[in-house]
């Protein structure tokens, strides 16, 4: 006879119905962003072309995707360096009360609203730009990429520290009772057995990225197509969020624009899962602590 | 001899391991039963059949039946919290509530339904009878917390009899304490057995000698002996037995 | 030696990186620091058709109050059954990965969610009432997570006190386990609500309007918060605001941002803290 508590709670009814609700948004996230994107799939309207023009009834996903892919990439690429250093940073050169410190900069640093980081991308960031490239405008991937980098690293440090920290001392001690100096033991030793944590933050970062709206769109330009080749940084971009709540502003409800957006917004849907899918994967490999 | 509860062919698992095995346990009533054996024999998870605490624990299995006063308390029509309010339990390490010292013995009394001038009353009582009153009674409103190891589980002992129930576990009550302390639980623990059926697990022979009425031994989830005493003390029948109270193992 | 001569190298780098962080930070708020000198409470109180900013201020906390409302209820009985309740069970494992993949969802997608759900789907049209069912979704993952870190910081022992006094599962949770983790369920609704106060992508087109100046005055009218006014401010350029205003909102919103986060990390340390018993 398995034992179970015989007690039967109206309570545990209650809350499980209320733990079920989580279930029941995002699944309906799926459905409804699914719903309004298949006329859009079904009637071919995205192309692969490089023109996004909602007036012309042009769809072209090549814009866009390009576009986000550039952006993400670009922010990482800044991103990752000096977020993984700062949390070796944090982690290992810092004394314990510094270290709080040091962590709720960061929090803060990434709690700050999205508009504030468009704002003074466009203010400044982009104005700086301009003149250092000598172009008209200032609001191209490379500001994006900048502006992105900033609102991403947090998620970096933070759960890289975290990671780093959790590494257990009798590894390190172990390299140090060998005659290994600290950065041989780091390099050796601590970065690899935290390496599935930190890449798992570098994906996470990498899915904020994709999904970051309002900072790209007021830097990043959002021409119709992209008029250089991918590596140019310094044309303007249209990143998959961007065209959305550009889109939406304008679209007639139930109209070909909108499903459209809809379908775009489908396939970033389907990008960030499978991003944080793979980010989930790889933080259960990682050394843990139990506050994440 | 009434017994007030008796376990008969107690099976338990964790898992697949084989814990308890066919354990026929008595339990006289209102006097104090100890339970001896070396660590790992079983003696706790014994103890957390009494009052179906083994629930909590993961991956148990129970199999066998647990009478209190002749009544299967393991029956599907039985509910736990109904057996839980009449056999109390006192841990090994102290585990006050994280409230007042005043809520901590109130706490199982308001879940009964008792309040204002007659749940004041029997928290002094309850506090009296620990042997506590006079060392918290300026301070009910404080942590628990902030009270010695040695008054934390007199507070727990106080919160259990509070409750007034029929049966008081008792698993290992001194093993965190001083010998200073634990001297004095033993006392309180003798003053209790006059209302209440107490049954002890200790892995201190001497303790279990001087406290309890009967003793019962158990081996590797065995019963092995069951007897008075002062008799298993004196003329042992089993061999085991024998080399236990020998010292043999620990 | 050549060792610590890298050592130090390496120390210099990431302490560079840092300072790369900081410096961040620092410059944010030297370039948002022209805004001080128009923070007045005239500023703050007085009506956007006389340059202030009373009327997104007012629909900011109308719209996180309102959200946190619906969420803190619903993310701390998830938590509860999640953690006290059915640790083990087949929903809560569903639970658990859905929370995750719901935090990861961008936040333009939760505004198409509302819109097509909330606003044409239920009928409730572009109000603070859809902004608020809207916010409840975003905030969800962040509640849950909060209130179910503090109460995995319960230790057993004070579970199995309660029980074994014949309490039943609901009592150890109502009178023990969750007044004791008051102030960590405190610190999850403070945190939402700062995270909300900065959200402008999902409430574009579910709770605010282009042509809303005002206050709402029923739940199913628009409103206007400081991060869509200074949105579109900065896109569309209404010509509502002069450029020392337009920083002025700037900084506005990052100090209701910081406030709101500020409270929420000190009663997360104060109860870190109480539980080092």
């Amino acid at each position: 006879m398995k034992l179970k508590s015989r007690h039967t709670d109206v309570f545990e009814l209650v809350f499980g119905a209320c733990a079920l609700t989580s279930v029941v948004v995002l699944f309906l996230i799926i459905i409804f962003t699914l719903k309004n994107a298949v006329p859009a799939f079904y009637g071919r309207l995205l192309t692969f072309e490089n023109l996004w023009a909602a007036e012309y009834n042009r769809f072209g996903l090549y814009t866009l995707v390009a576009s986000t892919a550039m952006v993400s990439v670009g922010s990482l690429a800044i991103s990752t360096p000096t977020g993984v250093l700062s949390a070796v940073f944090i982690a290992k050169f810092t004394s314990s009360y510094l270290r709080d410190v040091f962590k709720t900069v960061v929090e803060f640093l990434g709690m700050i609203p999205s508009v504030i980081y468009g704002f003074i991308g466009y203010m400044f960031l982009a104005p700086t730009i301009a003149k250092l490239f000598g172009l008209n405008f200032g609001q191209n991937a490379l500001s994006a990429s900048i502006v992105l980098a900033v609102m991403v690293v947090p998620t970096i440090v933070s759960l890289s520290t975290e990671v780093i920290m959790s590494v257990p001392r009798e590894y390190e001690e172990a390299a140090m009772a060998l005659g290994a100096r600290g950065w041989q033991t780091l390099l050796h030793v601590t970065i690899p057995t935290a390496m599935a944590g930190i890449v798992s933050s570098v994906m996470l970062a990498f899915g904020r990225a994709l999904g970051e709206t309002i900072a790209v769109l007021m830097v990043a330009g959002c021409p119709t197509r992209l008029s250089g080749p991918v590596w140019n940084f310094l044309q303007p971009v249209y990143p998959m969020t961007a065209a959305i709540a550009m889109g939406m502003g304008e679209a007639e409800v139930g109209g070909v624009h909108y499903h459209a957006l809809f379908a775009v917004a489908a396939i970033l849907l389907a990008f960030v899962f499978v991003v944080n899918f793979a980010a989930d994967v790889l933080r259960r490999r990682a050394p843990r602590r139990i506050v994440v | 001899m009434k017994f007030k509860m008796e376990t008969i062919d107690l099976n338990v698992w964790y898992g697949r391991k084989h814990v308890l095995k066919d354990v026929c346990f008595k339990v006289p009533e209102k006097k104090v039963t100890a339970v001896i054996g070396p660590s790992g024999c079983g003696k706790s998870t014994l103890l957390r059949c009494l009052n179906r605490m083994i629930e909590v624990v993961n991956d148990a299995k129970v199999k066998g039946k647990v009478l209190l006063d002749g009544r299967n308390i393991y029956d599907s029509n039985v509910d736990a919290v109904e057996v839980r309010k009449k056999v109390g339990m006192v841990f090994q390490k102290p585990n006050p509530l994280p409230k007042s010292i005043f809520e901590n013995v109130a706490f199982g009394l308001k879940i009964r339904g008792i309040r204002g001038a007659e749940l004041v009353r029997r928290v002094e009582e309850a506090l009296r009878d620990a042997g506590l009153w006079r060392d918290v009674k300026d301070r009910l409103t404080e942590s628990a917390f902030k009270l010695s190891v040695g008054q934390q589980q007199r507070l727990c002992i106080a919160r259990t009899i509070a409750v007034r129930p029929e049966v008081i576990l008792m698993d290992e009550p001194c093993s965190a304490l001083d010998p200073i302390t634990s001297a004095k639980i033993e006392e309180l623990i003798k003053k209790l057995s006059d209302k209440y059926t107490i049954v002890v697990v200790t892995h201190n022979m001497q303790q279990a000698r001087r406290i309890s009425d009967y003793t019962a031994f158990l081996y590797m989830g065995r019963l092995i002996e069951w007897n008075s005493t002062e008799e298993l003390f004196e003329q042992p029948q089993k061999e085991l037995t024998k080399s236990y109270l020998k010292g043999r193992f620990g | 030696m050549r060792g610590r001569f890298i050592d130090r190298i390496l120390m210099a780098v990431c302490g560079l990186s840092f300072t790369l962080l900081a410096l961040a930070l620092v410059g944010l708020l030297y370039i948002l620091s022209p805004g001080l000198k128009t923070i007045t409470p005239s500023f703050l109180f007085s009506s956007i058709h006389e340059g202030g900013v009373l009327e997104p201020i007012v629909g900011t906390v109308y719209l996180f109050a309102g959200g946190a409302a619906i969420v803190a209820p619903i993310g701390t009985f998830t938590a509860v059954y999640m953690v006290e309740y059915a640790p083990k069970s087949l929903l809560t494992r569903l639970v658990d990965k859905t929370i995750n993949n719901l935090a990861g969802v961008p936040s333009i997608i939760f505004g198409l969610f509302g819109f097509t759900f909330f606003c044409k789907f239920m009928g409730l049209g572009v109000s603070l009432l859809s902004g608020w069912l809207t916010m409840a979704c975003m905030m969800l993952p962040i509640m849950v997570r909060s209130v179910e870190e503090v109460l995995r910081t319960v230790p057993e022992s004070v579970r199995e006190a309660s029980l074994s006094l014949g309490a039943t599962k609901w009592q150890t949770v109502r009178h023990v386990i969750l007044p004791a983790v008051m102030p960590g369920i405190l610190t999850g609704i403070v945190l939402s609500m700062a995270r909300i106060s900065g959200e402008t992508a999902a409430i574009l087109f579910t709770a605010c309007f282009y042509t809303m100046r005002g206050l709402p005055r029923t739940v199913l009218d628009p409103v206007l918060t400081l991060t869509y006014y200074l949105f579109i401010h900065v896109v569309a350029e209404p010509g509502e605001l002069d450029m020392p205003s337009l920083f002025g909102l700037a900084l506005t919103l990052f100090m209701v941002t910081v406030t709101l986060c500020s409270a929420a990390f000190a009663l997360r340390a104060y109860f870190r803290r109480r539980w080092r018993i």
